[in-house]
């Protein structure tokens, strides 16, 4: 009962805290956002005491307007930063153990570009938690670019619990000038698990880079999950015979790609090839090759038409008949 | 009692029939005690022929029982306080370790969902809404409500699972639906698909007219026609979030071993529902609704989020979740005998991908994303109890290969032997704790202190206990805004140990029965 009573006084304190941070925090904002707005537009002589417990809301107002606006007004943001002495600020923030506190802290010294920080964010990029140790390379990134890629391809390879989408976000600011070359030499090195997922990575941010690599694996194979990703990226019209060849190769997840590649690069010429995957034993790779078929240079409805009356195959006529459906109903639902 | 003994006589041996009260104490006619064992002439008689049975004696045997009830009644105390102790003990170290891999999640989810607006990496997933009678215009408001959802690529499948009244025709109106002449996949057997349709006007919408086949059967023909990698069953009145199936598909994209995400769901009695989307969160006002907030925060999902970071989550009843449709399909689709084929599905997965040695994983999505109205008569209530009990009975009796099995691991060796133990078998010793102990104090077998102490254990840690899980809501995902929200069910935590909890294990044990003899009928 005791410890009950005491769980209900531990709501009532969390809810009071959460009150008085929420009170805490607009009062640092009502202070705060002005000043570094007026900011933006002149150079002010002298800026309000920042006190210890404004410093985490500051911080956040401050890389908020810092990612949503230019360079121009990046730089007034930096300039008010410093006269608030929130380098050195952040310096001690990231040797804190409250994870929230490192992270603004972390954040803030890759805007500011604190090379002081750099050894800390090092540090930081081997945390166990992904999100802390993907922006401490963020910030390691925007401090030196070059300096920092090294130590991304590194843990680019290493670190598989970083999210893709940020991942890719982070290499198109560092430079896709600069990240192309290491990129296709960590991919050619990597182990098969991880050259599919770095390859995507390449793919996205220096597609023409990636070309010979693409062109490697489809004359020479080394790992399915890496030839699918080649013929998703594949834009290359050079590589149609190499391309037709997969239309028969034993795991029907590379027959699909490649029935869609041919929608994309394929010519009248390979309507035949396609319509003969029609009676493929799997139903993707029949569906993809209705759909590559009606994506063909010149293919018309009455030739679609033709090809479906012509099987003998009742699969393949089904597949014909319901992908041609889908385009009327698509045009249906487009005008509609 | 003295009649009934025979009566000895040393010159004739033995002669049947009643014997004197006085010699029926050891005594002879005179007063003197009997000698027989030394008596020569006793000694030197035949053997006796075997005694007749003595007939049933209620009160001997009355007391006999009563003999080893006082010898059992310390040996039965030990076990229910101990049961208690090691129950309600156990669920709240669950709570406090959920606690930790809680804030952990939200944490590292914040940081992910960052970049929400890029939908690139969105792995497009496939909505199945099986429809029966009667769910017209319901049918026809959540799915123009799931069309409005905020995902990439998204299908949605509705399947008429056999109506025969207006709800496809009305479906058909709404949605502009017409005949479609789909190729296809009878990949699960399922009853026979009559027709299927699409729209005219939404590109990603078909509907499946099939023959009556209940819930399940509608899921498998949904996943025959299931164009995209990840599926999910919506009932018509689930209320969803603009981002649910943002949320439900993260963890895909974080781990491409993730073959499930299942997320609790919560009770939409209370909250503000504005175009078929939850806009407020709030307490209904009816007290079933209300105690069914706090059960679920007591029940479901202690040590789930730990459960879950240990890959080891094995049941979650009624759960919202997305499924990895190839993994689905190879564990051989949903078993039409059980009511709540996802839940026996997840522990399936489990078994077989466990048996195979395959990585895989099975994890909790904590957020609220899905809700939905709730039982507010005891009769809908008692009957959900009911039918969960029996579902987990099913679910863990058709993959009982799982429990201490060479691969099962953790959830073989530690979650399906503890979700045995406490959500099977607990009811019962839950319920006969309570009934066992009146009784006793009531017959005088133990004191009025004795009981008093049991309750006020029994009791007392069940109240610990539910508000331990508010106090992780609290510290966590504070669903319910409000000071006022928060006091409320904190009074609600502990007026439901006071004979709602009893009642509710009552109804699980009447589940637990029903598969019984469900079981003895086959």
């Amino acid at each position: 009962m005791a410890l009950t009573g005491v769980l209900l006084l531990l709501i009532l304190f969390m809810r009071l805290l959460q009150q008085v941070k929420q009170y805490w925090r607009r009062r640092v904002l009502n202070r705060w956002r002005p000043q570094l707005m007026a900011g933006l537009y002149e150079h002010p002589e002298s800026l309000p005491p920042l006190f210890r417990f404004d410093l985490p809301d500051f911080l956040e107002l401050w890389n908020h307007l810092h990612q949503s606006l230019g360079d121009e007004a990046r730089g007034s943001l930096n300039r008010i930063a410093v006269m608030a002495r929130v380098p050195a600020a952040v310096s001690r923030m990231m040797r804190q153990k409250n994870f929230d506190r490192r992270l603004v802290a972390v954040r803030t010294a890759g805007n500011l570009r604190l090379a002081a920080t750099w050894d800390v964010l090092r540090e930081l990029l081997e945390d166990k938690s992904p999100g802390l140790s993907l922006e401490a390379c963020l910030a390691l990134v925007r401090i030196d670019s070059t300096r920092a890629v090294p130590l991304l391809m590194t843990h680019l390879c290493l670190r598989e619990d970083w999210p893709p989408q940020r991942v890719t976000e982070m290499l198109r600011e560092a430079g896709a000038a600069q990240l192309a070359l290491p990129l296709v030499k960590v991919v050619e090195e990597a182990s098969a698990k991880n050259a599919c997922r770095l390859m995507r990575y390449l793919v996205e941010i220096a597609p023409a880079e990636a070309e010979p690599l693409i062109a490697g694996q489809l004359a020479n194979p080394s790992d399915d999950c890496l030839l699918i990703v080649s013929l998703q990226a594949l834009t290359d019209r050079a590589e149609l015979e190499a391309l037709r060849q997969l239309s028969q190769h034993t795991n029907w997840h590379v027959r699909v790609h490649a029935a869609s590649a041919l929608g994309r690069l394929g010519t009248p010429d390979d309507a035949v090839l396609l319509a003969g995957m029609l009676s493929d034993s799997q139903w993707w790779v029949r569906y993809r090759a209705a759909r590559a078929l009606s994506r063909l240079p010149g293919m018309t409805t009455q030739e679609l038409r033709h090809i479906k009356d012509i099987q003998t195959d009742r699969y393949a006529r089904d597949m014909l008949h319901q992908v041609m459906a889908e385009l009327d109903f698509l045009a249906g639902a487009a005008h509609g | 009692m003295a009649e009934d003994i025979l009566r000895l006589d040393p010159t004739l041996g033995y002669v049947p029939g009643p014997v004197p009260a006085d010699q029926a104490e050891g005594l002879s006619t005179d007063g003197t005690p009997l000698l027989l064992q030394h008596d020569q002439t006793f000694a030197s008689l035949p053997p006796p022929p075997p005694t007749p049975g003595p007939d049933f004696d209620l009160e001997q045997a009355l007391a006999s029982l009563h003999n080893t009830l006082t010898d059992a009644v310390p040996l039965l105390q030990w076990f229910l306080l101990l049961y208690f102790v090691v129950f309600n003990g156990s669920y709240i170290v669950f709570n406090l370790m959920s606690l930790f891999s809680l804030l952990r999640y939200r944490r590292e989810q914040a940081l992910v969902i960052l970049l929400e607006d890029e939908a690139c990496d969105e792995i497009p997933i496939s909505l199945i809404v099986p429809v029966v009678c009667s769910q017209a215009s319901a049918a026809v408001a959540a799915v123009h409500a799931m069309l409005r959802l905020d995902y990439a690529e998204f299908e949605i499948i509705i399947v008429n699972d056999g109506s025969w009244d207006e709800t496809q025709e009305a479906l058909m109106r709404e949605f502009a639906l017409a005949p479609f002449p789909e190729a296809y996949r009878d990949r699960l057997q399922t009853k026979p698909v009559k027709s299927i349709y699409a729209s005219t006007t939404y590109p990603n919408l078909r509907l499946v007219d099939k023959e009556n086949g209940g819930k399940a059967d509608a899921l498998n023909a949904g996943i025959n026609c299931a164009r995209y990698p990840l599926y999910c069953s919506v009932e018509v009145d689930f209320v969803l979030l603009r981002d649910s199936l943002r949320q439900m598909g993260q963890p895909f994209i974080g781990n491409p071993a993730t073959v499930a995400a299942c997320s609790a769901v919560r009770p939409a009695s209370g909250c503000v529902v504005k175009e078929g989307f939850v806009n407020k969160v709030g307490l209904p006002g009816n007290m079933l609704a209300l105690l069914q907030i706090t059960e679920q925060l007591r029940t479901y999902p202690p040590g789930l989020a730990w459960w879950s970071d240990k890959n080891a989550m094995l049941v979650l009843p009624g759960a919202f979740t997305v499924f990895r449709k190839e993994a689905v399909v190879a564990a051989g689709a949903y078993r039409t005998d059980v009511e709540d084929a996802e839940m026996e599905m997840v522990v399936r997965l489990h078994r077989l991908l466990r048996q195979a040695g395959e990585p895989y994983r099975i994890t909790l999505v904590p957020e609220p994303v899905c809700w939905e109205p709730v039982p507010e008569t005891m009769n809908a209530l008692k009957n959900q109890h009911v039918r969960r009990q029996r579902s987990l009975k099913v679910s863990l009796a058709l993959n009982r290969q799982l429990l201490f099995s060479r691969r099962g691991g953790v959830v073989g060796g530690l979650s399906f032997p503890l979700v045995l133990l406490f959500e099977c078998f607990g009811p019962l010793i839950e319920f006969l704790g309570y009934v066992v102990m009146t009784a006793l104090w009531l017959s005088g077998a133990i004191s009025l202190q004795t009981f008093g102490s049991f309750m006020l254990l029994a009791i007392g840690m069940g109240m610990l206990l539910s508000v331990s899980g508010l106090v992780r809501e609290e510290m966590t995902l504070r669903t319910y805004p409000g000071l006022g929200s928060v006091l409320k069910l904190f009074a609600v935590a502990l007026l439901e140990n006071l004979g709602y909890r009893q009642l509710t294990a009552f109804w699980r044990l009447l589940g637990q029965q029903r598969w019984i003899l469900r079981n003895e009928a086959k």
